[in-house]
């Protein structure tokens, strides 16, 4: 293996690159990982490290080790020390805030070659060192800061993945706004070394490109960190509340004759009293219910009708107010409330079967705001009797004999469509939640400063038996320029199951119907009573059935479904 | 100080890097809807007959109940003779239906 300290001194070796010292491109053995930076290229014949501070190059300043660390979803940090010249006045508390950049490239008399970018920030905080007359400065990306200052619709279009206000904050912006929407993404965000925000998926790239093997890796170096069991995650249980009115018309279909021309001649002979329209028309109103259209009645004989020795003859003004018998369809209005209840199971079969059920739970909820909620069912009821001319915004059909449903209009903040979201935003939590418990195991090394390492990219290392490849996690240059040294120590974040690169589909997230508004029959039908005896007080009555308590008490449904979890297990093997 | 301060916003940074807005929510319990019971209506006949037309036969319950114009008297055009007579004011009759019905003549000139 390599050992770091070899480098500060190395003659110059055969260019990887251009050996032209006007050429501009970093040689393509530092982008493929084949050689470092550290490894001098072309003409010249060490590394060397560009450092500016609000624009001025500052590298001959540097004394120490400069750092540059980043990990995936944080802001990369960069600390290095600088010695001004003496008698130099500076005003401390104005670098605060300036920007610096940090580069490695090759030396050469004429210059730095072929200047690869680490780092690109601005100084979070200078520390003076009076004893040593060094100011040594932390420096940091601003992730935070550069998120802050993108709109959402910057932010949807460089992470992708779900949001809801249902499930997170409504008010959430900025940083707050992307670690939600990341939280449902496969991949991590962080800011190039130029600055630049950017996600990679936590998905290897399908070849790596760059590779490492024993000869440059350095010595001790490699480590292997594998993740416990606690913190697997592969089975969430999500419960979501969705509850909402329902609206209901209920079709009592009426059907009603208490004589006809057969038994007429008898029904006068017995003095029984005739049946008056607006005794109908009264009970029905009476009793709650709103005619549909109009009531259809039998109307009285029009011409005289033989009775025993005699006759019964009409007398029309009456005989208009009477009837023999009617029908008509009567409605009636209410509300219902549904509180759907989804039960949905995110999980990872292999997983389970690998480690046993590590279980986690989730829930979200979300209450339908209906604006005409209140006296809608008055509304209904007036607009049906004609006696209001204006329609409530909604109002189910109603259907002969059902009891017919309909979801009404809600805000678009709570209606199915937001659950909707809302439940398949939980559900690419869950997903992204149990891919993350399973790329905690880790392969580190340490090799000659490599610039082309970077979070963004895919590494593979073949050493000592240890064969792994998988995205960079975390990284951490370091360059000495006093001793030489330059080296990037990184992690590879290894997504490790059941097998070697096994691939395990998911369930394409979309969340499952529930049950809709519709109809159903009317479980009986409403009773008529006329006292139409002559003796009797000649009332009539209507009653109508109760309405069920399925369709009137809160319904609970449980829409249960279950969703594959993806994961795509990284090469990892390890020879003994 | 500044050095620890940084170092803590390090770690706050490192810290919130993954923490999202999202927390478990539930609903409050609903607020139960009235059962809807059985609903009548009653119409009641409206003051006229209930009866509609004269349902024949007319049958006058009792003779009784007649009720007659003043008794006037009436002469011969010679003025020899001369006879009282008691004109029908009023008969109550029962038809077929038990509605009673009530006939009023004028009384003669």
């Amino acid at each position: 293996m390599f050992a770091a300290a070899l480098f500060a001194a190395a003659p110059f070796a055969a260019s990887p690159g251009s050996d032209d010292p006007n050429d501009p491109g970093v040689p393509e053995a530092w982008l493929t990982g084949t050689a470092g930076a550290a490894i001098p290229a072309g003409p010249a014949a060490v590394w060397t490290a560009v450092v500016t501070l609000h624009g001025a190059d500052v590298s001959d300043q540097v004394v120490g080790e400069i750092a540059v660390e980043a990990e995936e979803g944080t802001a990369r940090i960069a600390i290095f020390t600088l010695r001004p010249a003496a008698g130099t006045a500076i005003f401390l508390p104005g670098w605060v805030g300036r920007s610096v950049t940090i580069d490695i490239a090759a030396a050469a008399e004429s210059g730095p070659l072929y200047p690869m970018r680490l780092f690109s920030g601005v100084v979070d905080s200078p520390q003076y060192d009076p004893a040593a007359r060094t100011v040594e400065v932390r420096a940091t990306d601003d992730l935070q800061g550069v998120l802050d200052a993108l709109n959402r619709p910057a932010l949807d279009s460089l992470i992708g993945g779900r949001w809801s206000p249902v499930v997170f904050a409504a008010s959430a912006s900025g940083w707050a706004y992307a670690q939600d929407r990341l939280s449902t993404v496969r991949g991590s965000l962080d800011l190039s070394p130029a600055g630049l925000p950017r996600l990679t998926p936590w998905i290897p790239a399908p070849s790596a490109p760059l590779t490492f093997g024993a000869d440059q890796v350095i010595d001790g170096s490699l480590a292997v960190e594998l993740a416990d069991r606690q913190g697997l995650v592969n089975t969430v249980d999500i419960a979501f509340t969705y509850r909402f009115p329902r609206l209901k018309a209920e079709g009592h279909a009426l059907t009603y004759s208490y004589v006809d021309m057969t038994g007429f001649a008898q029904y006068v002979i017995d003095g029984n009293w005739f049946l008056q329209r607006s005794q109908v028309e009264g009970a029905i109103s009476a009793a709650g219910g709103t005619v549909v259209g109009a009531v259809t009645y039998t109307p009285m004989p029009s011409t005289a009708v033989a009775v025993g020795a005699g006759f019964w003859t009409p007398n029309p003004p009456v005989d208009a107010t009477l009837c023999m018998g009617f029908a008509a369809v009567v409605a009636y209005d209410y509300a219902q409330t549904v509180q759907e209840t989804h039960t949905v199971t995110v999980q990872c079969p292999a997983a389970v079967a690998a480690t046993g059920v590590m279980r986690q739970s989730m829930s979200g909820a979300l209450e339908g705001v209906y604006q005409d909620a209140e006296g809608w069912e008055t509304k209904a009821k007036l607009y049906r009797a004609d006696v209001e001319s204006v329609q409530p915004q909604d109002l189910p059909t109603v259907v002969s004999g059902k009891t017919n449903g309909l979801d009404p209009t809600l805000t678009a903040d709570t209606d199915r469509a937001a659950a909707t979201v809302a439940i398949e935003t939980l559900v690419d939590v869950a997903k992204a939640r149990i891919w993350a418990s399973h790329r905690r195991n880790t392969v580190s090394a340490t090799v000659c400063l490599n610039p082309a390492i970077d979070l963004d990219k895919t590494v593979e290392i073949d050493v000592d038996g240890i064969h792994a490849i998988g995205k960079v996690q975390r990284l951490a240059h370091r360059m000495a320029p006093d001793s030489g040294e330059a080296t990037t120590t990184f992690s590879l974040a290894i997504c490790a199951v059941s097998g070697v690169g096994t691939t395990h589909p998911e369930t394409t997230t979309a969340a499952a119907a529930a049950p809709a508004a519709g109809q159903t029959n009317l479980p009986s039908s409403p009773v008529v009573t006329f006292n139409n005896a002559a003796a009797a007080d000649h009332n009539f009555t209507i009653e109508f059935p109760a309405v069920s308590s399925g369709e009137r008490a809160a319904a609970a449904p449980t829409i249960a479904s279950t969703f594959s979890a993806p994961l795509v297990e990284d090469v990892f093997t390890v020879t003994l | 100080m500044s050095k620890d301060l940084t170092a803590a916003l390090d770690a706050l940074t490192r810290e919130a890097a993954g923490l999202t807005s999202r927390v478990d929510r539930s609903l409050p319990a609903a607020k139960g809807a009235p059962a809807i019971p059985a609903r009548a209506g009653t119409g009641k006949p409206a003051a006229t007959s209930g009866g509609g037309a004269i349902a024949s036969p007319l049958t006058e319950p009792s003779y009784d109940a007649r009720l007659w114009h003043p008794a006037t008297t009436i002469y011969s055009s010679d003025g020899l003779f001369s006879a009282t007579r008691t004109p029908l004011k009023q008969i109550t009759m029962t038809d077929a239906n038990g509605a009673t019905v009530v006939l009023n003549f004028a009384a003669p000139p």
